[in-house]
């Protein structure tokens, strides 16, 4: 469909532009002092962020599941299965960077540190949503279930991004720094890196987080249109109806 | 159909805990696969003494396999023999999940009996503080069946349930096992015994959430659209 203007675009050229200033800045970033391998502590402006933005996605499909299981409006069961889409996709960038930084920094590529430990689960609970959706062929089940299934796992997921890390006897453990961000201990450009990723990840992952559910939205309607014989003007669709032929000649 | 709420809950795990008893599936899979692991535990370390962390946990994923294994075949069964219907019609979504998760807490407090004496018998295991393993086991065990009858609701419908169940359940009772193992290690030690309190009612507090929020939950996927 032709939407006859170049200028809806403007807003994703920007985005472009932003993203591309962005990877600049991220190399201009001076490396941190007091790293094993400074030049590679750089690899935290983009954990940080896609962290913030998973545990984002994570609420907002709780959300979005809980107003599903109320309201019983598909585009709720749409929108929860876009936002899990997106905080799969954030919660592997998270665990492949902190991987990455647990080898290069503390020397081991997993360390059994409590928030490794505690994120890997999320993510198996992130998986474990997809895997109830493909379970089910059905477009009401799969949704019923999925909604459940998302809403049953915000509980086990807020205890392990908020409380478990924090827990007295197994903070101590963390090779992660407890209170960096909130207290404010980061550089400037540090934090300026961090932030500013963070709101172009947010810009980024709702774009797609947008386009999912435009494609999901289509793919019904399209599922809806090929369980009608008859067009609007009255002829029979031109594709996927099968006709009965005979056998004999 | 004048009966209480009561009534029909208690009807409900009575009915599931007198089909039970009819063909026992349920309990010989989860007391063979539980004792099973147990034995081959036992054989490993044959002639050494496990340490307190490691005990504690095997000890938990020996409970939490069989309880998987077991009770996720409560609404599975109901779809396959045909009386998931009948239950709709007869009684209310919250009457269901409370008879169910009752009968599975029935089920899983024989099961983790059997298996935690016969762990500690097999294992030569001196546990320092009895009350403390057994409000965790406890608590665990309530938490447990709530979860696995809230799963199995969800899932009893779809396709490739047996592999599905463990994908599902596990990943939602890993926090409980953490705060299983924590306090299963201070009983069986004694040493950090304040600790081994607050794990012990962490499991406590998962179990008041869980059945806080899954009869709603069911209340939402169990009606036919």
């Amino acid at each position: 469909m032709n939407n006859g203007s170049g200028l809806l675009h403007i807003p994703k050229w920007l985005l472009m532009l932003a993203i591309a200033a962005m990877t600049v800045f991220y190399f201009a970033v001076p490396p941190a002092v007091g790293f094993m391998e400074p030049e590679l502590a750089r690899v935290v402006l983009f954990h940080l962020p896609c962290a913030f933005g998973c545990t984002v996605y994570v609420l907002l499909a709780a959300g979005f599941s809980l107003a599903y299981l109320v309201k019983k409006e598909t585009i709720w069961e749409h929108r929860a299965a876009a936002a899990s889409a997106v905080s799969l996709v954030l919660a592997i960038g998270t665990m492949t960077t902190g991987i990455l930084f647990s080898k290069v920094q503390w020397g081991e590529w997993w360390h059994w540190d409590p928030k490794q430990t505690a994120f890997l689960i999320v993510l198996l609970l992130l998986a474990a949503y997809f895997m109830v959706r493909m379970a089910f062929d059905e477009t009401v089940a799969k949704a019923r279930a999925a909604a459940a299934y998302s809403v049953v796992t915000l509980l086990p997921v807020l205890f392990l991004i908020f409380v478990f890390p924090r827990l007295p006897g197994v903070s101590e453990k963390s090779l992660h720094p407890q209170d960096t961000v909130q207290s404010g201990k980061f550089s400037p450009e540090y934090k300026a890196g961090y932030l500013g990723l963070f709101a172009l990840l947010l810009l980024f992952s709702t774009w797609l987080y947008r386009m999912h559910v435009k494609i999901a939205v289509l793919e019904e309607k399209d599922k809806f249109d090929d369980g009608n014989l008859e067009t609007s003007d009255g002829s029979t669709p031109s594709s996927r109806v099968v006709r009965p032929v005979s056998l004999r000649e | 159909m004048n009966s209480s709420w009561f009534e029909e809950a208690v009807g409900v795990a009575r009915k599931e805990w007198t089909a039970e008893l009819r063909d026992t599936s349920a309990l010989m899979t989860s007391l063979v696969l539980s004792l099973g692991t147990v034995f081959t535990l036992a054989l490993a370390f044959y002639g050494r003494r496990a340490e307190p962390p490691a005990a504690a946990g095997m000890l938990w994923v020996a409970l939490l396999f069989a309880g998987v294994s077991s009770l996720t075949r409560t609404f599975v069964a109901e779809d396959e023999q045909g009386t998931g219907d009948l239950l709709r019609l007869w009684s209310r979504p919250s009457v269901v999940f409370w008879g169910k998760a009752v009968y599975a807490f029935a089920l899983m407090s024989v099961v983790a009996t059997v298996v935690t004496l016969s762990f500690i018998m097999f294992m030569s295991l001196p546990v320092a503080v009895p009350a403390m393993l057994f409000f965790s086991l406890a608590g665990g065990v309530a938490a447990l069946s709530g979860t696995v009858t809230l799963t199995s609701s969800i899932i009893s419908r779809g396709a490739n349930r047996s592999n599905l169940s463990g994908v599902v359940s596990l990943p939602l009772l890993l926090p409980l096992l953490a705060l299983g193992v924590a306090a299963g290690r201070s009983a069986i030690e004694g040493s950090r015994i304040a600790e081994g309190w607050q794990a012990c009612a962490g499991t406590w507090l998962y179990t008041l959430v869980v059945f806080a929020v899954a009869p709603h939950l069911f209340a939402a996927i169990w009606r036919e659209p």
